[in-house]
Parts: C-alpha cells; structure tokens; sequence
C-alpha cells in the first residue's frame, strides 16, 4: 500500500520543480504586473492604490489611440504583403530542383538570423536620400519624388514595413514550405491527370490543403507585429511625430522611461486582451473546419 | 620506493595548494571589490587607481546606456541586485534624486572639489544640500568647423554671432550650388534631436523648467529659439535635416556635406572616428554669440554622474573610487583620455594632457574654447523630450507652426506630467 502512495505522488513530485518555477518567473510576475496597473507606482518607494484610473488615462490618451493605430496598420499592411509572398517563395521553392531549394531555403532564412541593429543600420544607409541605392531605383523607373524615407511621417511607417516584410518573409516561407511536404502526393496527381493547369491545382487543390499552416502563419506573424519595437525604436524612436510609434514602444516609455510602471503595466494588460481577441477572430473567421 | 614516496609527494602538493588558497583568501578579504556598472571601457583609469588604493578592486561590468538605466532601476525597485557604483546620465538623474535610493556622497566633496566644478553641473546632481551624484564629465557646446571651406569662402574665425553664422552659412551654400549645407539639422528629432535643440536655447540663458520644477509658461525665449532653428532649415536652407547619429549621418559628414557640426566637445572623437580622412581639415572654435551686446556663454549638451545605490554594502570605497575619477586631476584626466569626455573638475582641464593641440583638428585645444553656462534644469527630462521632439517632428512636418507646437507642448506637460 504505502508504495502504491510513493508511485501516485512520485510524478508530481518530478513536476514539482517545473511549477514551482513557472510559479516564481511567470505566475507570480504576471499578478504583480496585474496588481501594479492599479497603482500608481513609479518603479521605487512605496505606491498609492488608485483603481481603475490607469485604465481610465490610457482611453483618454490620445498617444495611446496613436500607438494603436499605428500598430494595426503594421500588423494588417505588413501581413498582407508578407503572406503571400512567403507563400509564393515557398511554392517555388517546392517546384525547384531539390538541391537548388535547400540551396535558396539557405539564403531565404539568413535576414531573420542578423543582427536587428545591423539591418536598421543597413537600411538607414539604403533609403538615404542623397546617395542611398532605392531613391535612385526609383528615379531611373521615372519615380523622381525622392522619398524622405527616414525623415517624413508619411514614408517612415512603409520604412517599417520593408525592414519587416525583408526579414520576416523568409522565416514563415519555411513554415509554408513543410506545409507544402505534408500535402498529399495523390491528392495533386489526381488533379494533375484530371487536366487541371499549375495555376488551377495551385488555388484550388493545394492553397486549400495550407490552409491551416496558413491560420498558424498568420496567427504567429500577427502576435510577432502586435509587438513590434525594434526596428522603430532603432530607427525612430517612434518618431517623427509618433508616426512609427507602436504600443509596445509606448509602454516602454512610459514604463522604464517616465517611470509610470502602473501605467505601463495597464498598458500591458490592454495589449494582451487585444492580442488574444485579435487571435480568436483569426480563428473564428479563417479556420473554417 | 615508489610507494613511500607517492603518499609525501601528494601530502607536499596538497599543502601547497591549501596554503595557496588560504593565503588568496586572506588577501581577498583584505580588499574590498566594488561593483561598477558603466557603459565606457574604463580599465586603464581603474588600473591607475589600484595602484593607489591596494585595498580596493573595481569590478566593471558594462551594458549599453539605456540598458544600464533600466537594469538599475529594476534592482532599485526589487531592493536587491543594485552594484555598487553606477554611472548615469545627468538628465536622467533627476528621475532618482527624490527616490531615497542613493548614497549621500556629501561628506566626499571637498571644498575644492565642488568649487572646481560648475554650479550648473551640481545643481543636476543634488537634492536639496545633498550630493547624491559626482559629476564626471559635461558636454558644453563648442563649433567643430571645416577650416578648408572657412579658408576657401574667407570666412573669419571665430565666428562671432548667429547671425554671422547665418550669413556664412548662406555664401558656402550658394558657392557649392548647394551641395554643402552649414550644418544638420536633427530630424526626426528623438532624444539627441531635443537635446541639440536645448543646447541652442540653453546657451541664450533660457529653461524649459523654472528651479522649483514648474514648466515656463510663455516661454518667449522657447519660441524665438524654436524659430530660429526652424528658420535655419525651411528660410535660410543652411541646415539639412537628417537623423542624428546614423550611419547615413556620418557618411554625410565624411563625404564633407556639412562646414560646421554644433555639438558637445565629446563629438570630436567621433568626428576623429567617422570622418578620418578629413585629417587636419577641422578645427574647433566657441559657441557664437545670439548678439553682439550678449555674453558669451555655450549650452550644455549633457553628461555623466556617479552615483552610489543606497543597498551597496560597499558604500566607502565604492565613494572613494568616484571621488577620485571626478575631483582629482589624474582621476579626471584618465576620465578624458579612456572616454573622451571633457573633465567637468576645472584643474584637470588646465593640465598639459588637456591643454594638448589636436592635431586632427589642426593644432586646436578643446578646452580653451569652452564658455560659461547658465542653471539647466532637468526635470522628468525623459518625458519632456519625447513631448518636444513630437512637436518639433511636427513643425518639421508643416502641421503646425511655432506658436501651435509650444502651446501643444506646454498643455501635453500639464496633462501627462502635471508640471
């Protein structure tokens, strides 16, 4: 009997030392930050309960409304560019030879492994207005505006999005890609035989069966935009103008720079709401089974 | 044989290695290491001050700046984590002087000390009468010009005004057909942006924030220099506006698109660094005047201070240490020789290290072309430049004028810090 009890407790006492230390690192931070929000903490001495009033601030705060929109426009334009052609890349790549694919699988993957701080620091010198290698692109296709990239708030947040589109596509066209190798090889050949063209089996046979590493891409790549930071903080700073502004960014500020920690941790909750009810909608519209 | 005298053998080794470590340990206890969290590297002025102190070992460890600051204020607020010794940033002090997190360094500044060093400069670093940083270095305002476009447009050095400058700037731009503008233009502004900005309204006597904390309201200074810096860009076409500090920045500056970099003494460095083959074409001279009737005075850029977290159990030598790189002439000269910073400690500038001619800069000496700063207050500097950059990149922008962007920023400080 008692070793009967000693095997029944055995696996939870192997468990033990992982919950005991999600407890100490993420549950017990999680409700700190949780309590915080409704203080009005600066980081150091003592704090004053004040209720709901952070979350009452961050709907009267027009920089927070700012970061928001900002935010979903990252995270609606950069998916809409970065989905299809990660698909796209990844549908040519499986038509390759096969040495020639795992050859360019190489070179597609290599933006997301550099250095953030490289890539911004590359880019700054690409859309330089004076000697940078895009205005001048441009201006031989006959586009003779010359973009302030760097300095307009009107060309700054498309800035962003290449520096994304650049680094991210490559890493998701991999997801797509091992989709692509669990479709069924039946499945096209039948449809190869029933006389459907490259074009035909392509929306109708195999986009349907990516479906689901489709929602997961998007899914992934949406909860990677909602965080965005580096590359406008590196860059911006948010700026000019709190165009390039993001919420993460805004909660960076206010957090570890105003010292207003009850603030951002208010701040951190809205985001993590916005973020789970973006992804349920995800879900709930696309994952049609 | 071999038997008898393995057993010594091993016996002899054992004893020596015990003996070894005890006499570490004894050693070790006898001096006392200080944890110094900076982001310069530091090692030739830490070795020259072990030498001196025997009993003290300074551990350095380095992060970025910005890093450096959060990681500080996280162990700040835990109560635990803190090092010993901290360099900061002198606007950022003002974030942790009414925290009671610090040391009081008081009893460590010599008369000498605090009469050698600009009140401005301690007025940053104190609450109240108390000393809870040591200023290290300051970063006053000084012209790095183009000697070789000054000689080719005859044009007198130093300049004398701003608006002779103007006036300057205008011939070099009209006689390179615009390729070289007279000086950038930080936009989009950020933090360096505001701060480039500052230090042009410093230098006039002006203040964004009165001594007891409250924002200048009506700040007609604010406005008439907040013109001006625009006029510079969008009237007379003598600034060019680029992001401050990027690598298209500096490639600007060493493919020689600007005569003149505004900008602190520690900016000279990096002018050595990024545009080493204009060797010889730069030299240095002071802040201009705003009038012929003004004095001369410069603003300051910024700088560091150290400080001592109040949870440091190694409070004295940590305070030694600091007393030692910022109120002492070889302290301070080490300072400027590992980092470039200029002394903030007067005696170390007037030494023959200082007074040295640069001869990248042809033969100048930085230190003789400092001029006296007014009080700066830094006050929630963080939140304060974020709200005035916005409004800068604004009126850069063309959205609103000076008189909106100054009205907007004065209402955004009320609402958002309640100055």
């Amino acid at each position: 009997m008692r070793s009967v009890g000693r095997s029944r407790v055995a696996p939870y006492l192997f468990l033990l030392p992982f919950y005991l230390a999600f407890a100490v690192f993420w549950l017990v931070p999680i409700a700190a930050s949780l309590m915080y929000s409704f203080t009005s903490w600066t980081g150091m001495g003592s704090f004053e309960f004040r209720g709901l009033e952070n979350y009452v601030t961050l709907v009267r705060d027009p920089t927070f409304w700012r970061a928001l929109r900002n935010t979903f426009s990252y995270v609606l334009i950069y998916n809409a560019i970065m989905l299809p052609l990660a698909t796209v890349i990844a549908l040519l790549l499986n038509a390759a030879v096969p040495r020639l694919g795992r050859a360019f699988r190489t070179v597609y993957f290599v933006p997301v492994t550099v250095s953030l701080v490289v890539v911004a620091l590359v880019f700054d010198l690409l859309l330089n207005r004076e000697f940078g290698p895009v205005n001048h692109l441009l201006a031989a296709i006959g586009i003779d505006s010359n973009p302030r990239w760097l300095t307009s708030s009107q060309y700054a947040p498309w800035t962003i999005i290449m520096m994304r589109v650049w680094r991210a596509t490559g890493y998701y066209s991999a997801f797509v890609f091992a989709g692509l190798q669990g479709i069924p090889k039946d499945i096209i050949e039948a449809a190869r035989v029933d006389g459907a063209s490259e074009l035909r089996l392509t929306w109708h046979v195999i986009l349907p069966q990516l479906r689901p590493i489709l929602l997961f891409v998007f899914v992934m790549s949406s909860i990677w935009s909602f965080q965005l930071f580096d590359e406008p903080w590196i860059l911006f700073q948010g700026g000019p103008g709190n165009s390039t502004l993001t919420i993460l960014q805004y909660l960076y500020q206010n957090t570890f720079l105003f010292g207003k920690v009850g603030y951002g941790a208010a701040m951190s909750y809205v985001l993590t709401l916005i973020i789970v009810a973006f992804s349920l909608l995800q879900f709930r519209v696309l994952d049609r089974r | 044989m071999t038997s008898r005298h393995q057993p010594s053998g091993r016996f002899t080794f054992t004893a020596v290695l015990l003996s070894a470590l005890l006499l570490t340990g004894v050693a070790s206890a006898q001096r006392t290491t200080v944890t110094f969290w900076t982001w310069v590297n530091l090692e030739p002025a830490v070795a020259a001050f072990e030498a001196q102190h025997p009993d003290i070992d300074v551990e350095i460890v380095t992060f970025g700046p910005w890093d450096l600051h959060d990681k500080l204020l996280t162990a700040l607020a835990a109560g635990t984590g803190a090092p010993d010794l901290a360099q900061l940033v002198i606007r950022r002090f003002d974030a942790y002087l009414e925290t009671g997190q610090l040391a009081d360094l008081t009893p460590f500044v010599t008369p000498d000390h605090r009469a050698s060093v600009p009140e401005s400069i301690w007025t940053a670093a104190m609450s109240g009468d108390q000393v809870l940083g040591l200023p290290t270095d300051f970063g006053p305002g000084v012209v790095w010009y183009r000697r070789d476009l000054f000689e080719q447009f005859d044009i007198r050095v130093p300049i004398e005004t701003w608006d002779d400058f103007i006036e300057a700037g205008r011939r070099i731009l009209e006689g390179t057909n615009g390729e070289v503008h007279m000086m950038p233009l930080y936009v989009p502004s950020g933090q360096w942006g505001v701060a480039s900005f500052a230090q042009f309204l410093h230098s006039r006597g002006g203040n964004l924030y009165a001594p007891d904390g409250g924002l200048i309201r009506d700040n007609e200074l604010l406005l008439d220099t907040l013109q001006w810096y625009y006029d510079l860009a969008e009237v007379y076409g003598i600034a060019y506006p680029v992001p401050w500090f990027t690598p298209s920045f500096w490639a600007l500056v060493s493919a020689g698109r600007f005569a003149t970099l505004p900008a602190n003494t520690a900016e000279g460095r990096n002018i050595q660094r990024f545009a080493e083959n204009q060797a010889g074409q730069w030299g240095i001279m002071p802040w201009p005047k705003w009038s012929a009737d003004e004095p001369e005075r410069t603003g300051i850029w910024g700088g560091n201070v150290l400080a001592v977290p109040a949870q440091s159990r190694n409070q004295e030598a940590a305070a030694t240490f600091a007393k030692w790189l910022t109120g002492s002439v070889e302290g301070q000269v080490a300072y400027f020789e590992n980092v470039g910073g200029m002394p903030v400690y007067a005696p170390a500038r007037e030494t023959p290290r200082l007074q040295q001619a640069e001869e990248f800069f042809g033969g100048d000496v930085i230190a003789n072309n400092l001029l006296p700063t007014e009080n700066w207050y830094w006050f929630s500097e963080a939140e304060t430049t974020v709200l005035l950059g916005e409004q800068i990149d604004n009126l850069f922008e063309g959205q609103v004028d000076v008189a909106e962007a100054i009205r907007r920023f004065e209402a955004a400080v009320a609402q958002r810090i309640g100055r």
